[in-house]
């Protein structure tokens, strides 16, 4: 009894122990930081002078920042806006690139040449000037909105997505399954749709389980530069190392989003690894 | 010269995937003599290509496990090191594959292709080993000196595979392996380099162990034929006894299944029906090729036949009484 | 939403340049790059001398430079000028503008301050001042905010160390990932592998200012080993270069790895071994420059995000590079210092990528061809 390249693949997944381990860890972080805020009834903004930068202790398990502030708090609240903003920028990245590179793979011929090379163009651009002008263009109408942030991070990642998901279709128009569609008479939208998409989707989950960890480093980047929106590990992190200072260090303020930060980030490349490796085990994407 | 270049006796290459092992080469032995050419046929999947690569130990080492023998003249080969190994490649024993484009590299120049096969064995460099480079190029039949300067993708098929030829003869081997190397290429190009292939071996006296699927080439070149099947020897004899009067039915079925031009128009193809065994690491129980044979018997399930003499150097495995298979030819 | 439209064009146009038959490809290229590289040597050597090498440099190219690179120029030259383009519009829609702060800002000193600078209300009349400036009078424009100062002269001493940390970055970034990726390459599955990876995986994962601050607290505050932050000593420049460098090495070193593995199962590696070669010889003369394709590739990316990470960078190590003026003009909306901090950046990144074109041809023969 043979089983379906899917099964196959969910068998590969599951005995990767590293992708399992990714996943269970990004599963805990991501439950912590939606839900014990409101069941624990911790408040990020709730500023108490005469406790400020004390060490970890059994009532503050993190500690307290400058102005005496939860470290728990802000750090389970500023997860919501990093995972949130990784997720939803993904989702744009994922829309804008499948879209572009479908077409792109579909069609073939001048028109896939003319739109990659704007890509590739593109490609080795720094973004973060465009992005960091979009920021401030809405830093000062409307603090606190996050969408143009997601359209903004989502703008600069989806021209891998573009080219990946155009060299599927490229070489999934060719086949013969689709070739034989296309002979039956069906329209072009529906041969992209129903045909040959479905086959791209394991790839699309794959890079967009990679995407999302460049996405909230990104973030954190504008956060810490002081662009950020709402509260994020980017910025607890600038908190932390603004009172670096070599007489006395209060290293819970830097530690704890900075390990919150990077373990997201690893287990979400663990979960991408995984599940690039379970679709593929041969590397051929 | 009865003395064999080149002794492979009971050669088995067993491979060790995750879900099971594979024997690829079962038990296989056979003799090239100088100045012979001796033709390994048989389907895709049968050993003959694992059997080639065994001599020259090209297997990725891990992978592979190899037991038997293969002496080329005293040196025994299975087990020997690196080092000897190396010294035997490219210098007593070449090799040519089949795809001459993906075989040559391609961001190096022909001259560098060759000029380090030349550094490496022959401690010889600029000015002589130009000299040989050119004098091995216009004996494959490419004159000139600005196809040394080339890169493989600036020459055509044909050309390509007479630069892997020249490659292999620079030092003078004494066995050249051909693995299908007309497989990829068209059919006039192919008699060309037939035709090379044998003007070379007579000039040098050189040995060739050549690897096929097509009975035509076979017929072409070889001296003695190997017919493999599922990794096991099932016939050997000299070719134009082969193609006359095959003495085991894969061997017929092959024959019969090759389209022939000075047949009638309008006849049926006789393809061999059925699908290759799998090859598993088990002693089978059977005939390897009993399941597609259309002359299985009753014996032929009840336990593989051994090689057995079939007047001279024939060899063959089966248990069809000899006399039946000569009697089918029309 | 005229503008819009002009962009849209520009991106048209753009894409068209791929059906520009060859000569006439040939002629612009190397016309346009002969302009380029004038426009720039006379910021640094003044009119005539750049004057003349542009016109060198224009035939020399239309000579001979591979037609796949003067393709690229075509559309790189005009690319740059639509990304200033781009850049003006939007700092234009961004809200409040340079005079927004001023004390009196009655409509007529609002005109008589954009007179004076030189900035009118349109984002396009600004865009044609200002290339019309750039090009004839070769100047980037005075700053609107720093008195009597141009941006050049404000940014030149800033440039040297952008370059500086970038190229030394990028330097490390390649060493260390080819080292770490060739290597694990070719003991695969083996325990060095399966580290080295998990080693990239990691440097991939973090952001850079992270592991910048962990070394900052490791290295200079508990080993007093390398200085804070700052720069001036080659010591400064380690912790900077090193915590820019990571992730891109990561990356290099999953690229050369699999790219590695990928060449050793060609079938020339097999002639190769057939050969007679020891494995150092395969290795070295006919695996490496295979390995190499995918990691030049990167590298145009990797310039890219280096500049990115270099924000941050010299941010938390008080790095005196390009970065902090091209934050300060954003948020001041110095126009002047932003765009001409963006030209400089693009200008960077894209003739990083040129070179990286060039690199590539080189070391692929099928991709080389001497053009009608």
């Amino acid at each position: 009894m043979s089983k379906s390249p899917f099964q196959l693949a969910m068998q590969r997944l599951l005995h990767n122990r590293m992708a399992i381990l990714g996943g269970l860890l990004l599963a805990l972080i991501a439950f912590g930081c939606v839900f014990l805020p409101v069941l624990l009834k911790l408040d990020p903004n709730l500023t108490q002078p005469a406790l400020r930068n004390q060490p970890p202790s059994a009532r503050f398990l993190f500690g307290t920042d400058g102005l005496g502030r939860d470290l728990v708090a802000r750090v389970l609240v500023g997860g919501r806006t990093s995972l949130l903003v990784g997720l939803a920028a993904t989702a744009v990245s994922v829309l804008v690139g499948v879209a572009y590179g479908a077409l792109a793979g579909f069609y073939g011929g001048k028109i896939d040449e003319a739109m990659m090379r704007l890509v590739d163009f593109m490609y080795g651009l720094p973004y973060m000037f465009l992005v960091i002008l979009i920021m401030l263009m809405f830093s000062e109408t409307a603090r606190g909105d996050m969408l143009p942030v997601f359209l903004a991070l989502g703008l600069v990642q989806w021209l891998t997505m573009a080219r990946i998901v155009r060299g599927q279709v490229l070489a999934l128009r060719r086949q013969e399954f689709v070739l034989a569609a296309e002979l039956l008479g069906v329209s072009d939208a529906r041969l992209l749709i129903r045909h040959v998409l479905p086959n791209v989707f394991g790839v699309i989950m794959v890079y967009a389980t990679l995407m999302v960890p460049s996405v909230i480093i990104l973030e954190s980047f504008l956060s810490f530069l002081g662009l950020g929106v709402a509260l994020s590990w980017g910025q607890l992190v600038s908190d932390g190392i603004a009172v670096i200072n070599p007489i006395r260090s209060y290293w819970w303020i830097l530690l704890w989003p900075s390990s919150f930060l990077g373990i997201t980030l690893i287990s979400l490349n663990f979960l991408g690894d995984g599940l690039r490796d379970a679709l593929d085990p041969k590397g051929k994407t | 010269m009865n003395e064999e270049l080149l002794r492979v006796r009971d050669l088995s290459v067993t491979f060790a995937t995750r879900e099971r092992s594979v024997r690829a080469v079962d038990h296989v032995s056979f003799d090239v003599r100088p100045g012979e050419v001796v033709g390994l046929v048989g389907e895709s999947g049968c050993g003959k290509s694992v059997t080639s690569l065994s001599i020259l130990g090209l297997h990725e080492q891990p992978a592979a496990r190899v037991t038997g023998s293969i002496r080329l003249g005293e040196r025994e080969l299975v087990g020997a090191s690196r080092a000897e190994l190396r010294e035997v490649r490219g210098n007593r024993v070449s090799m040519i594959f089949q795809d001459p484009l993906t075989s040559l590299n391609p961001y190096l120049r022909v001259e560098e292709q060759l000029a380090e096969v030349l550094e490496l064995h022959k401690n010889l460099r600029g000015p002589a080993a130009r000299a040989r480079m050119l004098e091995i190029l216009s004996q494959v039949g490419i004159p000139g000196e600005e196809r040394l300067r080339a890169y493989p993708h600036q020459l055509s098929g044909g050309m390509r595979q007479r630069i892997c030829i020249a490659m292999a003869l620079l030092c003078g081997p004494e066995l050249l392996i051909a693995d299908e190397p007309t497989t990829m290429l068209d059919v006039t190009i192919q008699a060309q380099i037939l035709e090379l292939l044998r003007a070379l071996r007579l000039e040098r006296k050189m040995s060739i162990l050549f690897i096929t699927h097509d009975l035509g080439v076979v017929s072409e070149i070889c001296d003695r034929v190997i017919v493999m099947y599922a990794g096991r020897v099932v016939e050997q004899a000299r070719t134009r006894e082969l193609l006359q009067t095959p003495l085991h039915p894969y061997t017929e079925a092959l024959l019969q299944s090759t389209p022939r031009v000075d047949v009638p128009r309008g006849g049926s193809l006789h393809p061999i029906g059925g699908l290759p065994p799998r090859l598993s690491a088990d002693r089978l129980e059977e005939c390897a090729f009993a399941p597609r044979c259309p002359r299985a018997r009753e014996g032929c399930r009840n336990g593989e036949p051994a090689l057995s003499s079939a007047g001279g150097e024939r060899l063959r495995r089966c248990i069809v009484p000899l006399a039946e298979m000569t009697a089918g030819r029309s | 939403m005229t503008e819009i439209s002009i962009l849209v064009l520009g991106i048209a146009l753009l894409a068209a340049t791929a059906w520009c038959p060859a000569r006439a490809t040939r002629m612009l290229g190397a016309l346009l790059f002969g302009l380029v590289l004038g426009v720039v040597l006379r910021f640094a050597l003044g009119v005539p001398v750049a004057l003349v090498s542009a016109v060198v440099a224009g035939l020399l190219t239309f000579r001979f430079f591979p037609l796949l690179v003067l393709r690229r120029v075509l559309f790189l030259v005009p690319a740059l000028v639509l990304l200033i383009y781009a850049t003006t519009l939007l700092m234009y829609r961004a809200p409040g503008n340079p005079f927004a702060n001023e004390r009196a800002t009655t409509p007529q000193v609002e005109a008589a301050l954009r007179a004076q600078y030189g900035v009118p209300k349109s984002a396009s009349a600004f865009f044609g001042m200002y290339m019309r400036r750039l090009l004839v009078e070769g100047t980037l424009g005075p700053s609107i905010k720093v008195q009597g100062r141009t941006v050049e002269e404000l940014i030149a001493p800033a440039f040297p160390v952008s370059v500086a940390l970038g190229s030394l970055s990028l330097l490390l970034s390649v060493s260390l990932g080819l080292g770490l990726g060739v290597v694990a390459g070719l003991r695969r599955n083996t325990a060095l592998d399966h580290l080295s990876m998990l080693l990239a995986l990691i440097g991939v994962s973090l952001p850079n200012f992270v592991l910048g601050s962990a070394a900052m607290i490791v290295f200079a505050l508990w080993f007093h080993w390398l200085p804070v932050a700052g720069w001036g000593t080659l010591r400064h420049v380690v912790m900077p270069a090193v915590a820019l460098a990571l992730p891109n090495a990561a990356i290099i070193a999953r690229l050369a790895r699999s790219g590695m593995i990928d060449v050793l199962q060609q079938d020339y590696i097999r002639t190769a071994r057939a050969k007679g070669l020891p494995e150092s010889w395969v290795v070295v003369r006919h695996a490496l420059r295979g390995t190499l394709m995918p990691v030049v590739s990167f590298l145009g990316p990797a310039a890219a995000a280096t500049m990115t990470g270099s924000f941050v960078v010299e941010v938390l190590f008080a790095v005196p590079g390009m970065g902090q003026w091209f934050v300060k003009g954003a948020i001041n909306r110095d126009y002047s210092v932003v765009l001409g901090t963006a030209i400089v950046y693009f200008g960077l990144v894209i003739l990083f990528n040129l070179l990286v074109d060039l690199a590539y041809a080189w070391l692929d023969p099928r991709l080389r061809s001497s053009g009608p």
